[in-house]
């Protein structure tokens, strides 16, 4: 037990013996004034004067609050309930003092109550507030744990969100780089094939104007020819242009398609005739050169 | 940058936007000649209308017109290997592989009416088209006739001219010997069947020409001991003598208005000269005034000139004078001794005439604007020449084991084909004009 808690017990103990002084008091004076009240004239209401009796020794033996801090407002202790009527004291010094002294302790022990009462109050809310405190700091804990939680948290999900989309970013360039691969090897095949294209032009062109060309064109319109059983208006002035497909086979160019491209004369007969010269004459000489062959010609019935 | 370069790039930047590259340079095969030889095709035994046709068969007539003409090639029956009447049925590719172009299959049916129908379809098998569909509807006994109009009209479905197989020929048949012999003025179709007679004498019939409706005949008769010249209706018989003067009245033609007749006229005085006659007024217009003989006209088809033959150069040669008035005729012919008897083609370009070739008479063209002649027949004897209406044939008479025939010649020279005429000998064959 501390020092602070014997001055608290010793006190205690001092309190309640002045209390029951106090109440008895509080009851000889009412059977006093019963009496006195029943023999004299009521007189004026007096007002009682309300003081507060304070044993200096039991102050001084309180040792102040830690913290001085207003009390809670709080309702005075309810006061005995005042006689109602309460005769004049008599006139007995003893008896006065008595009094008194009697009142003095009543007031010291109510004093001393209240005292104890504000000290149980004080302790009640200091509990509280350290009670408080308490929470106040488990909950302010609490909030950071919460706050460090939400902040590992969006710290994680942001660390993700970067992790998602710098994988994003790289399927992206990936795509972008592969797409690039793409566009680049189909530019490569296109100039390619552009090229081979013109080589093989060239190498037409070169075979056109070659003798095996000329030989080949000729044996081409000779054969076309002894195929052609033109009709009467075949007359020098008429010309038909025929574009004639055919496919490379082992005897020759097999004639797939005949289509008239023009005729200078409104001559259905001259169309059929042309048409049918040139079914006639498939398959048609083969080039000597495969690579002068063409899939499509341009013949021209021209007779002369 | 070389020219390789600049083409690639160009090539490239036409890629670029979208445009395809430059073509290669297309190969161009100019074919400037021809032949005329005849075109294959397979006359399918049309479906018969039994008895209406009177056994006839169609698909036969219509083969032996076109082969005629020098232009076809019928398949020979017996190696058809499937005898289809409808387009339908046609194996394109079968008849393509026995070497056909076209295929012609066909239907006679009788109608209620006692009409006969004939549908044709015609099947070019070198790109499977059905490309024409003659038909022709009349009377059983003109089923001959309407076969060579479908005849026709394959003809010019594919050689590009009217056919002439429905027309007629007039000639002069004689039978007997002298002094008993006996002559007929006959019309027949272009084949030479359905012979009908149209005047029939004792004495000499000579020289008909067609009007050019084709309802009429001009003619020399010498029934009355001397020539006269008349004009008959083929189908009433009603004729008249439109020229019967003092001498010789020979050798008439027929204008192409039909209004007027060219003539070879003596006179009193012997000299034989051309002359115009109005068959409505029966004026007479001299042509032609030479000491030598003029004869034989022959009308150009626009009516402005007429064509004749006169032996003023000293032998037969062919003369042409314009009849615009005042005109001095102008020689045409030079190749050759004797170039007679002329007849214009009806496209006005060439003329037939009779020529003198290597000791033989024979039927000769001669193109008229670039002279060119190349001789048709190749008798001994011919004479005669006469154009089919389209200008595709020649009639002409020739004689054969010492008798005269008839026969065809496609101006190509090509084919020739003898006339059925079986009886007597034939000869001055003309043809006559497309009928309506």
């Amino acid at each position: 037990m501390t020092r602070r808690e014997r001055t608290l017990t010793k006190g205690r103990w001092r309190a309640i013996a002045l209390s029951v002084l106090l109440h008895g008091g509080i009851v000889v004076a009412a059977v006093y004034g019963w009496f006195t009240w029943r023999h004299s004239p009521p007189e004026s209401t007096t007002m009682a004067i309300e003081a507060t009796v304070v044993d200096e020794r039991a102050l001084k033996g309180i040792a102040p609050p830690p913290t001085p801090r207003p009390p809670e407002p709080e309702p005075a202790p309810e006061p005995e309930p005042p006689p109602e009527e309460q005769g004049p004291p008599k006139p007995d010094p003893a008896e006065i003092e008595r009094k008194k002294e009697e009142e003095r302790l009543a007031q010291e022990k109510l004093e001393q109550e209240k005292l104890e009462q504000q000290k149980r109050e004080q302790e009640k809310q200091e509990a509280e507030k350290k009670e408080q405190e308490k929470l106040e700091t488990e909950k302010k804990e609490a909030e950071k744990r919460a706050a460090d939680k939400a902040a590992a948290e969006k710290a994680a999900a942001e660390k993700a969100a970067a992790e998602k989309k710098a994988a994003e970013k790289k399927k992206a360039d990936e795509a972008a780089a592969a797409k690039k691969a793409a566009e680049e090897k189909a530019r490569l095949a296109r100039e390619a094939e552009l090229r081979r294209s013109l080589e093989a032009e060239e190498r037409a062109n070169a075979l056109s104007s070659s003798p095996e060309a000329a030989r080949w064109i000729s044996a081409i319109s000779a054969k076309v020819a002894r195929a052609w059983t033109w009709p009467p208006s075949a007359r020098s002035g008429v010309t038909c242009r025929v574009s004639v497909r055919q496919v490379l086979g082992t005897q020759g160019g097999e004639v797939t398609s005949v289509q008239i491209i023009s005729c200078n004369v409104d001559d259905a007969a001259l169309r059929e005739s042309v048409e049918r010269a040139v079914y006639n004459a498939s398959p048609l000489p083969p080039p000597p050169d495969p690579a002068l062959f063409q899939s499509t010609l341009v013949i021209t019935f021209a007779p002369e | 940058m070389n020219v390789r370069m600049k083409k690639l790039a160009t090539a490239l930047l036409l890629a670029a936007l979208g445009i395809s590259g430059p073509a290669l340079a297309q190969l161009q095969v100019t074919v400037t000649s021809g032949v005329t030889d005849p075109i294959p095709i397979a006359i399918v035994p049309f479906s018969r209308a039994v008895p209406a046709d009177g056994g006839l068969d169609v698909a036969e007539v219509i083969q032996r017109d076109l082969e005629s003409s020098g232009r076809f090639k019928g398949m020979a029956r017996t190696d058809m290997l499937t005898k289809p009447t409808t387009f339908a049925e046609v194996d394109v590719a079968g008849w393509k592989q026995q070497r056909n172009d076209y295929v012609v299959v066909g239907r006679v049916t009788a109608l209620a009416s006692g009409d006969l129908t004939i549908e044709s379809e015609v099947v070019n098998v070198l790109n499977g088209l059905r490309v024409a569909g003659p038909r022709w509807t009349g009377k059983p006994a003109f089923l001959r006739n309407g076969s060579h109009r479908i005849a026709d009209a394959i003809y010019e479905k594919i050689i590009g001219v009217r056919g002439a197989f429905a027309t007629r020929i007039a000639y002069i048949s004689v039978d007997g010997q002298p002094p008993k012999q006996r002559f007929q003025l006959i019309v027949a179709d272009a084949d030479g069947f359905n012979p009908q007679v149209i005047l029939e004498k004792d004495r000499p019939l000579m020289s008909p020409s067609w009007s050019p409706d084709g309802t009429m005949l001009a003619y020399v008769s010498f029934e009355t001991k001397v020539s006269a010249v008349y004009v008959q209706n083929i189908y009433t018989k009603q004729r008249s003598r439109v020229s019967a003067r003092a001498g010789i009245n020979g050798a008439p033609t027929w204008s192409p208005d039909g209004k007027k007749l060219a003539l070879t006229l003596s006179g009193s005085n012997g000299n034989l000269d051309i002359y115009l006659l109005d068959l409505t007024s029966q004026q007479l217009t001299r042509l032609t005034d030479d000491p030598g003989i003029d004869t034989e006209a022959s009308f150009a088809p626009d009516g402005s000139a007429v064509y004749f033959t006169s032996d003023r150069p000293g032998s037969p040669q062919v003369y042409r004078v314009g009849l615009g008035g005042n005109e001095r005729p102008k020689r045409v012919t030079f190749t050759g001794s004797y170039n007679a008897r002329p007849r214009v083609s009806p496209d006005g370009k060439q003329l037939a005439v009779l020529t003198l070739d290597e000791g033989a008479y024979r039927v000769a063209l001669q193109d008229l604007a670039s002279g060119t002649v190349s001789v048709l027949s190749k008798g001994r004897q011919d004479e005669s020449p006469s154009f089919a209406p389209n200008g595709a044939m020649v009639i002409l008479a020739g004689r054969e084991r010492g008798r005269g025939v008839l026969q065809t010649v496609s101006i190509d020279g090509q084919t020739s084909l003898r006339l059925n005429a079986d009886a007597g000998e034939v000869r001055e064959p003309v043809w006559g004009p497309y009928q309506k």
